[in-house]
């Protein structure tokens, strides 16, 4: 009853994002078996922002980096030279381990 | 009971969340011009020769930042559209049943609307993609009752990114109004209104006239005008209107219960939108309450928003001596406390002894 109420004061004074994340914290994680680096999102356009500046060698993990993405958006990472596209995901907010593998000879993503 | 209602609201909730759209900023920002028109001529509708007072206010809030989802080159971004405004024209000495010789005015007209990253009641978050738009009117009326008419002036400041400053002029003499609104030297819109529809909050009689249309055009242009037309057909409380525009055009019928529209307002729309598309929506409108769905004003003034369900806490009334009334109405509220009688207790002086 408690918790109900809570919710609909929060409702009402305008302040869900009190109850919901509005900041993405991320960390990648490379499960490929070559070196990775600059996970970034991609515009439509085919422009890149780096959201992950680190190098990572295989199995390594990268430092955690905050920003005010929350949505759905397109993602690629850099590696051997070429940009590798890794598809539209959605960020929902909080901490976000970006998990990269080689998957038929592609690199995929899976948030976690 | 408890896990009941919390199920219907979660559901609900879902539902509101399959129900959303998509403004990009480009639409945020366009959107600031059409509320200056909007607004300015909600302050020639409610400053007229003959009233005293408007009051209005409204909230537009989407609980879930999955409703309305800002769309930039990067995808779409999680966050709330959102449109809050307020506004008074207040005339002095706006009490006086029968005021005679000229009357004083000021009105100030504000409203701040787009979106942001995260909700707020008063102050935004400024997100990296957060567009907040600012539009402001001021001025001061002149009007004689007696012989219906009304002067004003003023400004108007609009922040989109840009920001601007605006100026215009009202005359509204009896049934017809003319307001023009100008950027330096350049004019941005000319508003006419020839009001037709005999009112008896203006002092008109109940007649014939009851049944002559309300007509307005704007010009923006020569390439660019908007004409509408409101017409009763039945005893000032259902209503036929029509909005044409070369870009955008809707049909409504209105019922209001009680001719001062104050109670209560029933409405359904269709509109075309700028593809050619038909759209039909509606809404009801309670004193503090507004909810509707696809309707032609919102499309209009929540940045083309459709298929969303919005909920505005809202208020606008209007007084003229000791009647109160929504805007455009024809006839004031029912005055309850002046029509019932009141019966008188006398006084036993020799009971008291």
């Amino acid at each position: 009853m408690n918790k109900f109420m809570l919710f609909f004061a929060i409702i009402l004074s305008s302040c869900t994002h009190w109850l919901i994340d509005t900041e993405t914290r991320i960390q990648m994680e490379n499960n490929t078996g070559v070196e990775i680096h600059n996970l970034s999102l991609v515009s439509q356009n085919g422009q890149t922002k780096v959201l992950v500046p680190d190098t990572l060698k295989a199995g390594d993990r990268s430092r955690i980096y905050e920003y005010e993405w929350v949505g759905e958006f397109g993602f690629a990472v850099f590696s051997e030279g070429s940009q590798k596209d890794l598809g539209v995901h959605r960020l929902k907010g909080g901490i976000v381990l970006a998990q990269i593998k080689e998957e038929n000879g592609k690199f995929v993503m899976r948030l976690r | 009971m408890i896990k009941r209602a919390e199920c219907l609201i979660f559901c609900g909730l879902l539902a509101s969340n399959a129900l959303a759209w998509n403004p990009d900023p480009q639409i945020i920002e366009a959107q600031a011009p059409q509320t200056a028109f909007a607004q300015l001529a909600d302050f020639q509708n409610a400053a007229r020769p003959e009233y005293d007072a408007y009051l209005t206010a409204g909230i537009i809030y989407l609980p879930l930042p999955s409703q309305s989802e800002l769309k930039t080159k990067w995808g779409t971004h999680e966050g709330f559209a959102f449109r809050q405004r307020l506004g008074l024209w207040l005339a002095d000495r706006f009490d006086d049943k029968d005021p005679e010789g000229l009357k004083y005015g000021f009105g100030w007209f504000g409203e701040r609307q787009g979106w942001d990253n995260e909700d707020f009641l008063f102050i935004p978050h400024r997100g990296n993609y957060s567009q907040i738009n600012q539009i402001h009117a001021f001025g001061f009326t002149v009007a004689d009752s007696i012989n219906h008419w009304l002067l004003g002036g003023g400004v108007q400041y609009l922040n989109a990114k840009e920001e601007s400053l605006r100026w215009w002029l009202l005359g509204t003499w009896s049934r017809f109004s003319v307001m023009p609104a100008f950027d330096k030297g350049d004019l941005q819109f000319v508003n006419a209104q020839l009001f037709l529809q005999a009112r008896k909050l203006r002092g008109d009689k109940n007649s014939w006239q009851n049944y002559l249309p309300d007509l307005e055009c704007t010009y923006y242009s020569k390439d660019s005008l908007r004409m509408f037309v409101s017409q009763n057909v039945f005893k000032q409380r259902l209503y036929l209107e029509g909005a044409y525009s070369e870009d955008f055009t809707w049909v409504a019928i209105k019922y209001y219960p009680e001719p001062s529209r104050f109670i209560l307002a029933l409405e359904a729309t269709a509109t075309k939108k700028e593809n050619g598309d038909f759209y039909f929506g509606g809404g009801i409108t309670l004193p503090i309450l507004r909810v509707a769905y696809n309707h032609a004003n919102d499309y209009e003034a929540f940045f083309k928003s459709r298929g969303l369900w919005i909920v505005e806490i809202r208020l606008a009334i209007g007084t003229s001596g000791d009647s109160f009334f929504a805007l455009n109405a024809p006839k004031p509220a029912p005055n309850e406390i002046s029509q019932t009688p009141v019966k008188k207790q006398e006084f036993n002086q020799e009971k008291e002894k």
